[in-house]
């Protein structure tokens, strides 16, 4: 007989990959009009503009990992996928939830973050360093929240 | 989460690459220290201005290339922006220029050349407009300003009531829009530029004698400073001026710049405090990362710069001291 | 160089009257020299002061126009005195200066038309600079100087025309008319006398032959 708890786990590794990665696709998406905004006028800062649209990608690869473990785990990638009690499934859930929500969340905020770096690149392209470490400060958070939810994965007991 | 002040990401990035290009400090003090108007082009030239001057036959044309460089700023930032109609509203006093211009010219049955391009309604239909006196397709205020005028001026006769119903309507039709449009920052930056012209309306209306009853005509509404609390300075010392508004966001201002005024006879100095002034008012929002306020501020940037290089080249054509030029020009944005 | 005359006494009367006429001619011409140069120097020094006050408001003036100019843009300052305020309507008529016909003014400030209270000032406040306001009401007080200056200069010209031209008028009396007159009558005197004396001894010869023949 089979229970639910698979696909409560599988819509875990779901919200992961979709919720980080609409995170992502928004923070790109703010910091690569401001980039394009600054290109139009000045296209030597391509480069280092580019840099900067990459980075709240991050939380969407993160998300990818969370829901990559989640799978491997309940045996999807496998191709034998294994039959989870409701309480299990639920604890795949709950291991996705801080990369879903947080990836989400520092994504966009990274992107406002970098797309005020592509300002700060507009004017002094020198302190382009200055500017990742910024954005890289909300990354911290997405690595913070990743790594909470793999330590609950590989917690999770599937006697 | 994703808000709706995004929309402005790709303007704000465009906007700081052109800000870059205004000038710096640098180039202004090399051009105040040139030694002759050509100097001045010199140093422009190695600017942004470079493709505009290059058309420059007559050194005394500069005055063209500056109106079409800051209606091209306006243009390409109203295009950029995503909201075109709040940058509109810097491009209505245009409007009111052009009114004034056309209204002058029909009451004194000539025709003029001083109509500007840069407006939001076209010349040619304001021309109409006057002509027909039919004024339908104006902004309400405006609408209203020139109902007065062609009922007004028959009898009155007087050139300054069309300059200022015109101006007070420019302002009331300003704020309103920046209210309608919800822009807290356009309203403030609008509240000051009244509240400034309204101080030196005060200073300038007693220098030439007239009573507290023109005063409380010529006055635009919508400051932050009430008409009751100006008017009562019609008849008191100057002095008292500075002491009434020494509580106000403008004490610093008025200090230095009427009493330079009292001292020297000279408004230059407040002239210069009042741009200034407008000019750190914009710069609180200068980064914001989204949002229209570094497109408003580059806007009033390029007025600001565009004013000092007519500084500079009408001075050095006319070989004003270094000193003069110094003291009047206005601090850059950037 | 003298004129050629019929060495009569009557044409000797008529130079005599002529001389007289002359001097007399010569002594008013004079006269009117002095009192058009007296007239002139008084002119010449109101000039003066005029010109220099008037120099002093107008470079005054422009200086702050200039720096009006300087702060606001070309449409703008045209637009705010596109519409004068002010008309003025000038009369001219002549005055009697030593028989010189000079200009004289009169002026009269016409508030624009049936308006009233309507300032010197044609534009508004908001986007004028104050150093015009300054720059307009110097204008204004220096217009009726200006206007006297071009009276007080156009008849400081007037005179000295005159002045040059009644010189050379006592000039051309006292050093060629009088002296050539003069020299004339001197001649026809001589003349006269030469022949007085020729008939004289034209005489006592005959009385000798006459006598001899006795």
């Amino acid at each position: 007989m089979t229970e639910l708890g698979l696909e409560i786990a599988l819509l875990g590794a779901a919200l992961a990959v979709g919720l980080a990665g609409i995170g992502s696709a928004i923070g790109v998406g703010i910091v690569g009009q401001s980039a394009a905004g600054l290109v139009t006028e000045d296209p030597d800062k391509f480069g280092q503009t580019l840099l900067l649209q990459a980075l709240p990608g991050t939380q969407g690869i993160y998300g990818l990992l969370a829901g990559f473990i989640i799978m491997q785990q309940v045996g999807i990638i496998g191709g034998a996928p294994l039959n989870l009690t409701i309480a299990q499934g639920y604890a795949f859930f709950m291991a996705a939830l801080p990369i879903a929500i947080v990836g989400l969340v520092s994504g966009i905020y990274q992107g406002r973050v970098s797309a005020s770096a592509v300002g700060l690149v507009a004017k002094r392209p020198e302190e382009l360093g200055k500017g990742i470490v910024y954005a890289v400060m909300v990354e911290t958070y997405a690595v913070l929240a990743l790594l909470a939810s793999i330590m609950i994965l590989f917690g999770i007991d599937l006697g | 989460m994703p808000s709706d002040d995004t929309i402005y990401a790709y303007a704000v990035g465009r906007t700081r690459a052109l800000e870059k290009r205004l000038l710096e400090k640098s180039q202004i003090e090399r051009m105040i220290e040139a030694s002759s108007a050509e100097d001045v082009i010199k140093v422009l030239s190695e600017s942004d201005y470079a493709n505009a001057l290059a058309d420059l036959t007559d050194i005394y044309d500069f005055e063209k290339v500056l109106q079409s460089e800051l209606q091209k700023s306006l243009e390409l930032i109203k295009s950029i922006s995503p909201k075109p109609e709040l940058i509109a509203l810097m491009a209505l006093r245009y409007d009111v220029h052009n009114l004034k211009v056309i209204f002058k010219a029909k009451y004194l049955g000539i025709k003029s050349d001083l109509i500007v391009p840069a407006g939001t309604i076209a010349a040619p239909r304001l021309q109409s407009a006057v002509d027909e006196e039919d004024f339908r397709d104006l902004p309400d205020r405006l609408r209203k300003a020139c109902e007065m005028i062609t009922e007004g001026f028959p009898v009155s006769r007087d050139p300054q009531l069309i300059d200022i119903n015109l101006d007070q309507a420019l302002f009331e039709q300003l704020l309103h829009d920046a209210k309608r449009l919800n822009n807290a920052y356009m309203e403030g930056l609008f509240s000051r530029q009244v509240d400034l012209i309204n101080l030196k309306t005060l200073v300038r209306v007693k220098r030439m004698g007239l009573d507290r009853e023109f005063l409380k005509k010529a006055l635009i509404s919508g400051g932050f400073l009430a008409h009751d609390r100006l008017t009562v300075f019609i008849d008191e010392p100057l002095e008292s001026l500075i002491t009434g508004l020494s509580m106000s966001q403008y004490s610093e201002l008025a200090a230095e710049g009427i009493r330079d005024w009292i001292d020297k006879g000279t408004a230059s100095r407040l002239e210069k405090l009042a741009d200034d002034y407008i000019t750190g008012y914009l710069k609180k929002g200068k980064w914001s990362p989204f949002g229209v306020e570094p497109l408003i501020g580059y806007l009033w940037a390029k007025e600001i710069e565009i004013k000092n290089i007519r500084l500079l080249m009408v001075g050095k054509i006319n070989k004003l001291p270094s000193e003069a030029i110094r003291e009047r020009i206005r601090d850059v944005y950037i | 160089m003298e004129i050629r005359v019929n060495p009569t006494r009557m044409e000797l009367n008529r130079l005599k009257k002529r001389l007289k006429m002359a001097e007399r001619g010569h002594k008013l011409l004079k006269d009117k020299r002095d009192e058009l140069i007296r007239q002139f120097l008084i002119l010449v020094r109101k000039n003066k002061e005029l010109r220099e006050h008037i120099e002093k408001e107008l470079s005054a003036a422009f200086a702050k126009f200039l720096l009006a100019r300087a702060v606001m843009p070309a449409e703008t300052m045209e637009e705010a005195l596109m519409y004068p305020t002010r008309r003025l309507s000038l009369q001219i008529t002549k005055q009697n200066i030593m028989s010189v016909y000079a200009p004289k003014m009169q002026w009269d400030e016409e508030e624009a038309a049936e308006g009233e209270g309507a300032s010197i000032y044609p534009y508004g406040f908001a986007d004028t600079s104050a150093e015009l306001d300054t720059s307009i009401e110097t204008l204004s007080g220096i217009l009726p100087s200006l206007l006297e200056l071009a009276e007080v200069e156009k008849s400081v010209q007037l005179l000295a025309e005159e002045i040059e031209k009644t010189r050379r008028r006592v000039n051309a009396l006292e050093y060629v008319l009088i002296p050539k007159l003069q020299e004339t009558s001197r001649y026809i005197t001589m003349k006269l006398d030469e022949n007085e004396r020729g008939a004289l001894t034209r005489l006592m010869k005959i009385k000798d032959v006459v006598r001899s023949k006795m």
